[in-house]
């Protein structure tokens, strides 16, 4: 037990530091070059417009969206996610006691860079590791009781700022920002597709009926709702790392295993690059 | 990774095994198992490069599982399906080596 | 050892012969199926043709194709890989990544160059 209280002292000590931790010169160069990118390419749009997607491109999808969001499809998997995260452990403990800062504050303090781990951590795996922590069977990280948690980490860090450090100097954390980075960039699958290439090159333009999202933004919604998840399977919530996977089979790449180097990487770049921008909570997409 | 061996393994076990039944009671039995599993070695062996690269397709690793499972000609067909996309994923790996944003701002 | 070269070389054949009545089940596609298909050549993924219902609009119109390519082989080489006129291309290799068949390329060209 004295150990555990240790453990989690320097945990919230290390958390502490790489929060105060210095920006690599190199990623905010990144992050301003991509930035200005979508602001120059889409004039009359300011940062936190972007976190609207395909909506902030046309009219008419903006009025379809707010439709949906006056009455979200999503709110009882929201509470539900609210009652999983505070119903105690076999053991007594709750899931806040893993982490560090109030509830509000825990999905913009991912993912970070830890240095007792020697990699980037992100909030679902961060999950993951607690319920072993205490004892508790593994879950998945793609959908389900996982996703309506982080879903309501989410929904309660509406309004918070985006902020994620590679901190300067640690060239550790560089190559694994620039494996994410990488990832973002490279064509994959049969298809020869980047993520760049539809979300930067053609973000705004139509894939047959579907206006592609920019890539800036694309986190502050994340888990997400989608219509198509919930038509297949039930259950539309998923992770980023559960979207990458569609992304990938799209293009006809296969999947990386999700909470693995490549994809969490990936979730560091692409996180970073919307830095500065507003949780905009747990949000509707087709 | 596993998964992938273990397949891999599988497939050699139920070819091989095949092969010597089917050897004793007609050859051209035999011939294409024997075939298929020189196929699907080859696609096998250009797959694990690409996944080595970290860049393989989609469907690589289904039309192998397709091939071992239809056997005979078509295997030998399926398989060199297969062995096509892996090289096309290799060629991608080195292709993209040295790909960032530079192309994409404005 | 002769005899194994033999008997897989009988296998090579076969399967070529296996591998042509499936591609001829594919070929009763037209080039127009070919180039409207989703799984196959999805033009209208990122063109307007005309006759398609909502098309994308990353890629230009397919419009007035014979006086765009007035050689019709610069129009299937683009098709077969449109990377070599720039590595960035969103359009992908249907030649070379073998998304395509050889004759479904023909067909797919025969058909967008009468556009």
């Amino acid at each position: 037990m004295k150990k555990l209280i240790a453990t989690f002292a320097t945990a919230a000590l290390l958390s502490t530091a790489a929060m105060s931790a210095q920006q690599s010169t190199e990623v905010q160069a990144d992050i301003d070059a991509f930035q200005n990118h979508f602001l120059k390419a889409f004039p009359g749009k300011s940062l936190n417009d972007f976190a609207d997607g395909p909506y902030a491109m046309s009219e008419d999808k903006m009025m379809q969206f707010e439709a949906v969001m006056e009455m979200p499809p999503f709110e009882d998997l929201v509470n539900k996610g609210e009652k999983l995260w505070k119903t105690p452990f076999a053991n007594g403990k709750t899931y806040s006691s893993c982490f560090s800062g109030s509830d509000e504050t825990l999905r913009v303090q991912f993912p970070h860079w830890s240095d007792k781990k020697g990699k980037f951590v992100t909030l679902e795996q961060s999950i993951v590791d607690c319920r072993k922590a205490n004892g508790e069977k593994k879950m998945g990280t793609g959908k389900g009781k996982l996703a309506y948690m982080s879903a309501y980490l989410t929904t309660i860090a509406e309004g918070q700022k985006i902020s994620v450090i590679v901190p300067n100097g640690n060239a550790k954390a560089l190559a694994a920002y620039n494996q994410g980075k990488k990832e973002f960039y490279a064509k994959r699958g049969q298809l020869n597709l980047s993520c760049a290439n539809c979300h930067v090159d053609a973000a705004g333009q139509r894939v047959r009926g579907n206006t592609l999202s920019p890539a800036l933004g694309h986190i502050t919604h994340f888990p997400v709702w989608r219509g198509k998840w919930a038509k297949k399977k039930g259950d539309g919530f998923g992770t980023i790392q559960r979207r990458y996977g569609g992304c990938n089979k799209q293009v006809r790449a296969k999947p990386r295993k999700r909470q693995k180097a490549q994809y969490t990487n990936l979730e560091v770049f692409h996180t970073a690059m919307s830095n500065g921008m507003k949780i905009s909570g747990t949000a509707y997409r087709e | 990774m596993k998964k992938l061996l273990t397949i891999t393994l599988t497939v050699f076990a139920i070819s091989s095994a095949n092969a010597g039944v089917a050897l004793s009671s007609s050859q051209n039995w035999g011939a294409s198992n024997n075939a298929c599993v020189v196929a699907l070695d080859a696609a096998n062996a250009e797959n694990k490069k690409a996944i080595k690269a970290d860049f393989e397709w989609r469907d690589t690793g289904k039309l192998m599982k397709k091939a071992k499972k239809a056997g005979g000609a078509k295997c030998v067909a399926l398989a060199g399906q297969a062995k096509a996309q892996a090289i096309g994923a290799q060629q991608q790996a080195k292709d993209q080596a040295k790909t960032g944003p530079r192309n994409h701002f404005m | 050892m002769k005899k194994t070269i033999s008997s897989i070389s009988a296998v090579v054949t076969l399967a070529a012969l296996f591998v042509m009545p499936m591609e001829a089940g594919a070929k009763e596609m037209s080039g127009k199926d070919l180039a409207f298909n989703r799984k196959l050549g999805n033009c209208l993924g990122c063109h307007a043709i005309d006759g398609g219902t909502q098309p994308g609009n990353i890629g230009p119109p397919l419009v007035a194709m014979k006086a765009r390519f007035p050689d019709k082989a610069v129009l299937r080489a683009q098709i077969w890989d449109a990377t070599v006129k720039n590595p960035n291309s969103m359009m992908p290799p249907f030649g070379r990544h073998k998304a395509l068949s050889e004759s479904q390329i023909d067909k797919i060209t025969d058909y967008i160059h009468s556009l």
